[in-house]
């Protein structure tokens, strides 16, 4: 008996239920963090994660795919040590993707957050600038 | 704030060099450099003693840093150093780089003997 296409159609069953759960975790939590760097354009924050998110698909997809070359294996023992191989590849893989997908995100935050921040020491003097304040 | 003037002394080559530098920062607000010696310097800053001998930044809102704080708040507006105005003011490098800061501003004159002095200004940089 051969176990290629049991191999198949389990490996793709996985594969495409871990992508989904994983992005779906992504598009939920990292909608949080984008609103917040995206304050008051939500819109604007919803295209960019449903943006990264779509990435993230094709990347994960494609690559778990891709991955799967199954030779017809003799015994089911054999079938089933390569199938849990190939998932295990898969699975760190997708973790490594996860982690650079919120480094991404941490860092589009900590721009943002750089960018309103007020300067780091505090004024010595107040005065009042009369000119920059007619032409400002 | 919207703008940030800094007051800078124009009497020396080190100074003028770094103003040159600055101008071609990206920055995060209008930056503007002004001649401590410039009618302009003298007719909005007139109140502060410290003109031409310390770093003088003011923004259009009317705060003022001297000294190390003028030169963290100058890097504050660049885009590319910000960040590391942030690391310099952490509890752990503030001391160090209060004191580094000084020592530029102390020995800028001695400093400016080792880059050619063209007291002439560039055309495209304003005074």
């Amino acid at each position: 008996m051969e176990y290629g296409i049991m191999i198949y159609t389990i490996y793709a069953g996985v594969a495409i239920a871990m992508t989904a759960l994983l992005a779906r975790t992504l598009f939920k939590a990292g909608g949080v963090f984008l609103d917040d760097v995206f304050e008051g354009k939500p819109r604007l924050a919803e295209a960019v994660n449903r943006l990264l998110v779509v990435g993230f698909y094709m990347l994960n997809l494609g690559y778990g795919l891709f991955l799967l070359r199954a030779e017809p294996q003799e015994t089911a023992f054999d079938a089933v040590a390569y199938l849990v191989n190939r998932l295990a590849v898969l699975l760190v893989t997708l973790g490594l993707i996860h982690f650079v997908n919120v480094v991404v995100f941490w860092k589009i935050r900590h721009r943002a957050e750089l960018r309103n921040a007020p300067p780091p020491v505090a004024p010595q003097v107040f005065i009042k600038d009369e000119l920059s304040q007619e032409t400002g | 704030m919207q703008r940030l003037t800094i007051v800078y002394d124009e009497h020396c080559a080190v100074c003028r060099r770094a103003r040159d530098w600055l101008l071609t920062q990206p920055t995060y607000v209008d930056l503007e450099l002004v001649a401590a010696g410039s009618p302009a310097a003298r007719a909005r800053y007139n109140g502060l003693p410290w003109l031409g001998r310390e770093l003088v930044a003011a923004d259009d809102e009317g705060n003022v840093w001297v000294g190390p704080a003028a030169f963290l708040t100058a890097l504050w507006a660049t885009k590319r150093y910000r960040v590391w105005s942030f690391r310099m003011s952490g509890e752990k490098l503030a001391p160090l780089a209060e004191a580094f800061f000084k020592m530029v501003s102390t020995r800028r004159n001695r400093w400016s003997r080792f880059i050619d002095d063209d007291e002439e200004e560039c055309s495209w940089c304003q005074n």
